[in-house]
């Protein structure tokens, strides 16, 4: 069984691998959780958690004498929209989404369901472990799309709007 | 088989700020693009890993599911110049050999071999890295060395 070295974590600083880490936090956690995570320092961890709390990328949650810290998912999605419009055309932009939409509609007339919940709840019919295979991934593959769409449908609603604020002065 | 779970995009941003901080990746990219993000690939360069390898960059690949707040992950390397490939997969595929195991397939010694693997951190960013450091470091090393 192979351990972990440690040896190359010098590359990066313990800030950078507690902000790292913290990009990946689903779950509400403390400073000396994401301290013990990163082999950092519960001071370390705190100052770089509170700033990236000001930077607008975590949120602080006080619960009783805990305080926790998760993404900011609302400013996350914002801070995404902002980079699809940045990094994509229109035109990409609308042959993702059209694509993804067509898919989840070829998806709903092959297996006769509404909703990636209903395919897999098909599969508890099924003998076939290729079949039930398929259609446990494809329903993750649905959900992913389901979480997509949104994205993708705010960025081009206020496309242009955004170019024109993301327009470099002359 | 595929990883059970749904992607969880999000995840993604520091996973690629550790990709992309690590000296032997030159590239990190979204697959299949930048809008879907269903995982991560980062291309590697070949002269700067021992042994060196090429002329084509191997890849490394990364996806990372949840079931709830359960992870499911599959972080993979594979050198197209050899065949050779190997990562550490967090998935339902060995439950004999526990929640996570490393594999490994080399076509040119013709060696196929799993074993139970574990990582001492949970946070996502932490595995990447100690996994970074045990592909580069040691399993490269030993398992493409010298014929």
């Amino acid at each position: 069984m192979s351990t972990d070295s440690g040896h190359t974590h010098s590359s990066m600083t313990r800030g950078e691998r507690v902000r790292a880490a913290a990009r990946t936090l689903r779950t509400p956690r403390t400073a000396s959780w994401v301290a013990n995570e990163t082999d950092a320092s519960v001071k370390t961890a705190q100052k770089y958690l509170e700033q990236l709390v000001e930077d607008n990328v975590l949120r602080k949650i006080e619960q009783g004498d805990q305080t926790l810290y998760c993404v900011d998912q609302l400013m996350a999605t914002y801070r995404e929209v902002a980079t699809l419009q940045r990094e994509h055309d229109r035109e990409e932009l609308t042959t993702s989404l059209e694509s993804m939409r067509t898919q989840i509609t070829e998806w709903k007339t092959s297996y006769n369901v509404e909703t990636p919940g209903e395919l897999r709840a098909s599969i508890a019919d099924l003998d076939d472990p290729d079949e039930i295979e398929t259609r446990r991934e494809i329903a993750s593959k649905w959900e992913h799309f389901a979480d997509r769409i949104p994205i993708v449908r705010a960025a081009l609603n206020e496309y242009d709007w955004a170019a024109e604020r993301d327009a470099l002065p002359v | 088989m595929g990883l059970p779970g749904t992607t969880d995009s999000s995840v993604y941003q520091g996973l690629k700020d550790v990709l992309q901080r690590y000296p032997v990746v030159t590239t990190v990219t979204y697959k299949p693009d930048s809008i879907i993000r269903e995982s991560l690939r980062a291309q590697i360069d070949p002269n700067l890993i021992v042994p060196p390898t090429g002329p084509q960059s191997p890849t490394f690949d990364i996806e990372w599911r949840f079931v709830e707040n359960e992870p499911y992950y599959r972080i993979h390397y594979a050198d197209s110049n050899t065949g050779f490939n190997c990562g550490w997969h967090r998935d339902d595929d060995h439950p004999e050999l526990g929640p996570v195991h490393f594999q490994y397939h080399d076509p040119l010694r013709d060696e196929q071999h799993y074993e139970c693997a574990r990582f001492k951190k949970t946070v996502p960013t932490e595995i990447l890295w100690a996994a970074l450091d045990r592909l580069f470091e040691h399993r490269i090393p030993t398992l493409t060395g010298e014929l």
